[in-house]
C-alpha cells in the first residue's frame, strides 16, 4: 500500500510525517534532522535550475536575499494590496500591476506563491521519498484554520504543482489535536492555542468516543513570530538610525542579517531573562551592541499577544463555553515558547496549558494522522471539522446574504435559486463573499461563478438551482441544476485571489519539466540510446571478430546480448546500465582483440612518417 | 438500528438496483444511498418531528451517523459513492446543527412545515408605546452632553426598560416551552408521523402561535442587547 505522507507547510518551517506502526513519526534527514526551513533560493538567472530549499538555502538568505525567498505562506491566496504593509521588511521584490494573485519577480522571471510553495513541498517529497524509500504521490497538508477559502485553494495548486495529490487540507490546530488525542489518549473538551510563525489560530474541540468535534475555531491569519521578530527589527532600525542617521532597511542583505539576529535573541530571552544584541556593519562603519531584557522584550510585543486574545473570547462565545469548561489547553507553534504567551494562555483559560508535545512537530504529525485515516488505516478516529469564515453571495445594493454560517461542521451545503432578469438572458454572475460583515465591501471576495448557457426564456422564467458546497477540505464547491430542463448547468469559475483551473495545470507541466519523473524519463532514454549504439557496434563486429574469439566467449556475449535486448524493453534504467556493463565485460577480450587487428591493419599501409 | 424511509415511495438501490428499503444502506449490496433530496432533518436522525427531543442521545446518534457517512471512510470506494457520502454528510451536519438547538428546531419545523419565508422579528403590539419612548431614550443616551443628574436620570430610565423587557422576555420564552409541549402533545396524539396525512389545524395554529413568540422573542433579544450597549453594567456610568 503506497504511503499518504502528511505535511505541516509552515511559514518558518516545514515538515513530513508518516505513521509506522500506530505511531506518527516525522522524516528526518541523514543528520537525523526533521525541520525544512521554508526558504527558497533561486540560482541567478532566476530559473528553476539550481534551486536549493531548506537550510542550505537560508544560509543564502544574507548573501543573495533578493532571490531568497522566506515566508511565502503569508502572500498565499493574496492580492498585493493586501500585503503593502510587509513590503518594508521583505527583501525580494513584488511585481507591480498584478492585482488578482501576488507574484514574486526573481532574476527575469516571475512566480506565484504557490508555485514557491511548490518547490517547499517538492524537497519535503524528495526527503519522504529517500527516506522511505518508495515514491510517495498523496498527501495531507495543513494549513491555519481561518485560512479561508482562497488560502485554502492556493495550497492546494501547491501540491498539485509539486506532483503531489492533495488527499485533504487539515487544520493546523485540529492536526495537533490528534496528534495529541491519539498519544494521551484523553477525553473532554481542549483549547488548541497555535501561534506560529505566521499565523494564529484557536480552535475549541470536544474529544469523545474517538470523535473530534471541533466546535468553534478563530484566528488571526496575519499575526505570527514573523511579527515579533519585527519588533525587535524596528527598534534595532530605529536606534542605529538616531545614532547613525541611516537608514539600514534600505539594504536587503542587512535587514535580512537583523532580521535573523532579531529572530535569535527573541529565541533566547524564551529561556534567558536578558541577552545581547550585537551587529556589525564594518562596511558601513556600523557596530551595535546593546543588552536587553526580558521585560523590555515584552513591552515591544505585549500588544500583539494581546491580539490573540479577542479570537479566543470570540471563539469561546461561539461554542457557548465559559473558561471553567475547558478540561485542557494545548500549545502549537513555535511562538508559543515565549513565557508571555503561556502566562497570557493561561490567565485567559484559567488553566496551565500543556506544551509536552513538541510544539514544531505536533501538527506534522497529526497530519500523518489524518492521512492514515484516510488510507483506511486508523478507524476508530474520526475528526469533524468546521468552516472558519461564514459565507454568503452578494445581493443588491453591495448587501451579502449568508449562507452558511461560520463554524459550521464540515462537509456543508445550501442551496439557492437563480433566475433571469431581462428576456433572452442565458448567464447570470454569482458573487461569492466570505467574511462576518454585512457589506460585501467589508467581506473577503473569493470568486465569481459564471452560470452560462441558460436557454433564453422570458424574464424571471428560469429556474436555476445553485448548491454551494464546502467540503471537508473547507473548499467551496458550486454547481447548478436548471430545474426546468433537470439538467446540470455549466459553472465557469473567475477566482478574485487565485489561480484558473487552467493556469494550475500549465504550472504543472512547467514543474514536471524538472521534476524527478522527468529526470528518470530522460535517464530511460539516454540508457536506451546508449544500448542500442552499443548492441549495433556489438552485432557489426561479431562476424569479423567470430573466429578471434573461444566458444565460451561467444556464448557469454550472446547471453548478455539477449539481457540488453530484454532490459531495453523495460523502464527501469539502472536495468539497462547493468546490462550494458555485463555486455562490455563479456566483449572486451573480444574488444582488445579487434582493436590490435585493426590497429595492425592501419599500419601496414601507412608510413612510419604519416603516423 | 434500521431505519425506514416511510415517506418516500419504495426506492431502488442506486448501485445494484434492487429494492433498498433501509435509509442508509442497500441491504441487499451495502452500498451507501443517498438520502432522499425531500428528507426533513428529524427523519434523517431517525426521530419523531417533535420539538422537546433529547439531547443527551442526539450527540452520540450524530457521531454514529458520522461513522457511517464521513467522506473520510470513502476515500477508497467510487467517485459516485464519494459523492453520496459527501452531500449525506453535509445534510446530516446541517441536521444536527439545527436540532441541537431549541430556536434553530423550531425555526426549522417552521421553515419545513410552511416552507420558504424566512422568520423575522417582531414587536409585541402590546409594547408599541414604550418601545418607542425607550428608543427616544437610547437616542440620547447615544448624544454626548446634559449634567450629571441628566445622565443619571437616563441611566435608572434605562435600568427600569431593561428590567421591564427582560421579565417580558422571561414571559415569552416560558410561553414557547408550554407551546413546545402542546405541539408534542398535539403529535403524540396522531401516532407516527407520516406526511401524507398533512398537518391538523390545530398544529398549525400551535406553529403559528410559536411563530409569533420567536419572533417577540427575537426582537427583545435585540432591545436588550441596544440597552446594554448604552447602560453596559448597572447604571455606573454611560
Amino acid at each position: 500500500m503506497p504511503k499518504v505522507v502528511g505535511i505541516d507547510l509552515g511559514t518558518t518551517n516545514s515538515l513530513v510525517a508518516y505513521m509506522e506502526g500506530g505511531t506518527p513519526k516525522v522524516i528526518t534527514d541523514a543528520e537525523g534532522n526533521g525541520i525544512v526551513p521554508s526558504v527558497i533560493a533561486f540560482g541567478e538567472e532566476g530559473g528553476p535550475d539550481g534551486i536549493v530549499v531548506g537550510d542550505p538555502a537560508k544560509r543564502q538568505l544574507i548573501s543573495h536575499s533578493e532571490r531568497t525567498i522566506y515566508s511565502v505562506k503569508r502572500f498565499m491566496g493574496k492580492g498585493l494590496e493586501d500585503v503593502r504593509e510587509d513590503l518594508s521588511l521583505i527583501p525580494f521584490q513584488l511585481a507591480q500591476g498584478q492585482k488578482e494573485v501576488i507574484r514574486i519577480q526573481i532574476g527575469g522571471k516571475l512566480y506565484t506563491p504557490p508555485e514557491i510553495s511548490a518547490f517547499i513541498l517538492m524537497e519535503l517529497k524528495r526527503r519522504a521519498e529517500a527516506f522511505l524509500k518508495e515514491p510517495v504521490r498523496q498527501a495531507v497538508i495543513t494549513v491555519p484554520a481561518y485560512f479561508n477559502d482562497s488560502q485554502r485553494q492556493a495550497t492546494k495548486d501547491a501540491g498539485k504543482i509539486a506532483g503531489l495529490e492533495v488527499l485533504r487540507i487539515v487544520n493546523e490546530p485540529t492536526a495537533a489535536s490528534l496528534a495529541y488525542g491519539l498519544q494521551k489518549k484523553k477525553e473532554g473538551t481542549i483549547v488548541v492555542y497555535d501561534l506560529g510563525g505566521g499565523t494564529f489560530d484557536v480552535s475549541i474541540l470536544k474529544i469523545k468516543n474517538g470523535i473530534f468535534e471541533v466546535l468553534a475555531t478563530n484566528g488571526d491569519t496575519h499575526l505570527g513570530g514573523d511579527d515579533i521578530d519585527r519588533r525587535l527589527m524596528r527598534l534595532i532600525l530605529g536606534e542605529i538610525s538616531r545614532k547613525e542617521r541611516i537608514d539600514l532597511a534600505v539594504f536587503p542583505e542587512t535587514l535580512q542579517e537583523i532580521r535573523l539576529v532579531s529572530e535569535k535573541v527573541k529565541c533566547r530571552l524564551s529561556s534567558d531573562e536578558k541577552t545581547e544584541i550585537a551587529l556589525s556593519f564594518p562596511d558601513k562603519k556600523i557596530e551595535y551592541r546593546r543588552e536587553i531584557r526580558r521585560d523590555e522584550f515584552e513591552s515591544l510585543i505585549q500588544d500583539l499577544i494581546e491580539r490573540t486574545m479577542t479570537p479566543c473570547r470570540q471563539a469561546l462565545a461561539d461554542a457557548r463555553l465559559k473558561p471553567g469548561e475547558i478540561d485542557e489547553v494545548i500549545l502549537v507553534g513555535g511562538s508559543t515558547r515565549i513565557p508571555l504567551v503561556k502566562k497570557k494562555v493561561a490567565d485567559l483559560f484559567q488553566k496551565t496549558p500543556h506544551s509536552e508535545l513538541n510544539p514544531e512537530e505536533v501538527v506534522a504529525l497529526g497530519a500523518a494522522v489524518q492521512a492514515d485515516i484516510l488510507a483506511g488505516g486508523i478507524t476508530h478516529m474520526l475528526l469533524l471539522d468546521v468552516t472558519p469564515l461564514s459565507l454568503g453571495i452578494e445581493t443588491m445594493g453591495g448587501v451579502v446574504s449568508r449562507l452558511i454560517p461560520r463554524n459550521a461542521t464540515i462537509p456543508t451545503s445550501a442551496k439557492e435559486m437563480f433566475t433571469t432578469f431581462v428576456d433572452g438572458q442565458t448567464s447570470v454572475s454569482i458573487h461569492v463573499m466570505q467574511g462576518e460583515r454585512e457589506l460585501v465591501k467589508d467581506c473577503r471576495s473569493l470568486a465569481k461563478f459564471n452560470l452560462t448557457g441558460i436557454d433564453p426564456l422570458p424574464a424571471g422564467m428560469s429556474r436555476i438551482e445553485v448548491t454551494f458546497l464546502i467540503d471537508a477540505n473547507g473548499i467551496l464547491n458550486v454547481t447548478a441544476k436548471d430545474l426546468r430542463s433537470g439538467k446540470a448547468q455549466s459553472v465557469e469559475v473567475k477566482p478574485t485571489y487565485g489561480l484558473t483551473d487552467h493556469e494550475v495545470e500549465s504550472m504543472i507541466v512547467a514543474s514536471i519539466e524538472h521534476a524527478r519523473e522527468d529526470l528518470n524519463e530522460r535517464m530511460l532514454i539516454e540508457a536506451r540510446n546508449e544500448a542500442e549504439t552499443v548492441l549495433r557496434h556489438v552485432e557489426k563486429a561479431a562476424p569479423r571478430g567470430a573466429s578471434l574469439i573461444d566458444e565460451e566467449e561467444r556464448r557469454k556475449i550472446d547471453q548478455s546480448v539477449a539481457d540488453l535486448k530484454a532490459a531495453i524493453h523495460g523502464t527501469d534504467h539502472h536495468q539497462i546500465r547493468e546490462a550494458l556493463d555485463k555486455l562490455d565485460q563479456s566483449t572486451k577480450r573480444l574488444a582488445e582483440t579487434l582493436m590490435d587487428r585493426t590497429l595492425k591493419e592501419a599500419l601496414q599501409d601507412k608510413k612510419l612518417s604519416d603516423l | 438500528m434500521i431505519v425506514t424511509n416511510k415517506r418516500a415511495p419504495k426506492r431502488l438501490c442506486w448501485s445494484c438496483r434492487k429494492e433498498a428499503p433501509d435509509l442508509y444502506f442497500c441491504s441487499n449490496c451495502a452500498s451507501l444511498q443517498p438520502l432522499p433530496p425531500e428528507i426533513d432533518y428529524f427523519t434523517c436522525f431517525g426521530l419523531e418531528p417533535r420539538l422537546n427531543i433529547d439531547l443527551k442521545a442526539l450527540e452520540p446518534r450524530f457521531y454514529e451517523l458520522s461513522r457511517k457517512f464521513h467522506p473520510d471512510f470513502y476515500q477508497k470506494r467510487s467517485e459516485a459513492e464519494k459523492a453520496i457520502s459527501l452531500e449525506n454528510a453535509a445534510i446530516l451536519n446541517k441536521a444536527y446543527r439545527a436540532l441541537k438547538d431549541p430556536h434553530r428546531r423550531l425555526e426549522y419545523l417552521i421553515g419545513w412545515v410552511e416552507g420558504g419565508e424566512p422568520i423575522r422579528t417582531e414587536a409585541p403590539a402590546d409594547l408599541f408605546d414604550e418601545i418607542f419612548e425607550l428608543q427616544e431614550t437610547l437616542e440620547e443616551a447615544k448624544a454626548e452632553g446634559g449634567s450629571a443628574e441628566e445622565r443619571a436620570a437616563l441611566v435608572s430610565t434605562l435600568e427600569g426598560a431593561r428590567e421591564k423587557f427582560q421579565k417580558r422576555r422571561n414571559e415569552e420564552s416560558g410561553r414557547l416551552e408550554t407551546l413546545f409541549k402542546e405541539w408534542d402533545r398535539l403529535a403524540d396524539g396522531r401516532g407516527a408521523f407520516d406526511s401524507d396525512r398533512g398537518w391538523t389545524g390545530e398544529q398549525k395554529k400551535c406553529l403559528e402561535e410559536m411563530k409569533k413568540a420567536l419572533s417577540h422573542q427575537a426582537y427583545l433579544d435585540r432591545i436588550l442587547n441596544d440597552i446594554g450597549a448604552a447602560a453596559p453594567s448597572s447604571g455606573r456610568s454611560l
